[in-house]
């Protein structure tokens, strides 16, 4: 495993938790693909820019607008929302059994 | 040669010069792809911040599945992120029978089941092992000779499952390099973690990282660094203006895929071949004279 990441899975093996951010980040990454199966890059970022309120989302959005328009400009921002997977009801039921067997 | 490419969320977004530049390369090598039908996301590199083991285990098997139950070629994943996730599930579900057994008690919720048959590659292992360095040369119309590239490798590709390469010093990124006509430099910190998928909510401490890889390249006369990693490509190219801004530096040096130099050497178009004006530094200033000493201004 790499280093950050290793490190990562270890300490929360450990009893430690992520640091805020990340762990925002992680979860909305997360309900990305329990929403859709796949995740929607544009949809993960505006989410997290908004996950402490809307006119801290505004500020965070503003910030990277730049990097928003560079990425539209170079083909390399979807422009049409992720569907979801023709699985994904099964694929929700795995993951929330899977939950259920981790709480065991 | 038949395989399944799962290409990954990145790859239909924010990579997607690597995906448009990696097929028809491929398809020059003789390599032919099919998609795994319905594949889900692997979890990438964040989410044991935002799910537990098990799921991400789950998400992984549900891919393997998929593939071995639609024919059961190797898959390669070209995000190492990706490969990390897969090969690593792969690796414990063949390791572990209990593990195995409890994977596929969910998996039979969707009416799947994995025997654990299917291998899992990095597109490197791939072009190395399978189609080859001879193969390669015999495709280079346009050798990129004099292009002095970092190949970087990052954190997530030969470690600890990429047997395909040494996990310390790490030379079949630059052997391929080489077989193009390029010259790889020699860097120290061409494995070091850039990142990744943790670049948003950690950008300063991120930036850090990547402002030492780069001045490391560029101490080292690259003129271009090169990567197989959608995650690692965007960092280390999107921020580099961010990066000047908050240290004071003035670093610019082009990022391209490894796909995208050999597009350029197969002798494909720079643009519908290569695609490289989808990146936002500008690889062409360096690359074009480099084609343009060997005769070739296309």
């Amino acid at each position: 495993m790499d280093i950050m990441h290793g490190l990562a899975h270890y300490a929360i093996k450990m009893g430690k938790i992520s640091r805020k951010n990340t762990a925002t980040f992680g979860q909305e990454f997360w309900k990305q693909i329990y929403k859709r199966g796949r995740v929607d890059e544009k949809d993960l970022s505006r989410r997290y820019f908004f996950s402490d309120g809307i006119v801290q989302g505004i500020k965070n959005a503003l910030s990277m607008a730049d990097m928003g328009i560079i990425m539209l400009l170079h083909g390399r921002m979807k422009l049409l929302p992720e569907k979801p997977i023709k699985g994904i009801k099964q694929l929700r039921i795995m993951l929330d059994k899977a939950e259920q067997e981790s709480r065991r | 040669m038949k395989y399944f490419l799962y290409w990954g969320c990145s790859l239909e977004a924010s990579g997607a010069n690597y995906l448009k530049s990696l097929k028809p390369v491929c398809e020059l090598l003789g390599m032919e792809f099919e998609e795994i039908d319905d594949w889900n996301c692997c979890g990438a590199s964040v989410s044991y911040a935002g799910a537990r083991d098990l799921s991400i285990r789950v998400l992984n098997a549900r891919n393997l599945a998929l593939a071995e139950m639609q024919g059961g070629y190797d898959i390669i994943a070209p995000c190492s992120s990706c490969y990390i996730q897969l090969i690593r599930t792969n690796h414990e579900l063949r390791e572990d029978e209990k593990l195995k057994e409890k994977v596929n008690s969910i998996l039979r919720e969707a009416g799947l089941t994995y025997n654990g048959t299917v291998n899992v590659r990095h597109i490197v292992d791939v072009l190395y092992n399978d189609v080859g360095i001879d193969r390669i040369k015999q495709k280079v119309t346009r050798p990129l000779s004099g292009l002095k590239v970092a190949g970087y490798v990052g954190c997530q590709s030969v470690r600890p499952y990429g047997e395909y390469d040494s996990k310390e010093r790490p030379r079949v990124q630059d052997e391929i390099l080489k077989a193009l006509g390029a010259e790889p430099v020699k860097f120290p910190k061409k494995m070091q973690c850039c990142g990744s998928g943790i670049f948003l909510p950690e950008m300063e401490l991120c930036m850090g990282l990547v402002k030492d890889i780069l001045e490391d390249a560029i101490a080292h006369e690259a003129k271009i660094v090169s990567t197989v990693c959608p995650m690692c490509a965007m960092n280390l190219e999107l921020y580099q203006g961010r990066i000047n801004q908050l240290y004071n530096t003035n670093i610019q040096i082009p990022i391209v895929y490894l796909t995208q130099l050999m597009a350029v050497a197969f002798g494909l178009d720079l643009k519908e071949g290569a695609f490289l004006h989808m990146n936002y530094i500008p690889p062409e200033y360096v690359i074009k004279p480099i084609l343009m000493q060997g005769g070739d201004s296309k």
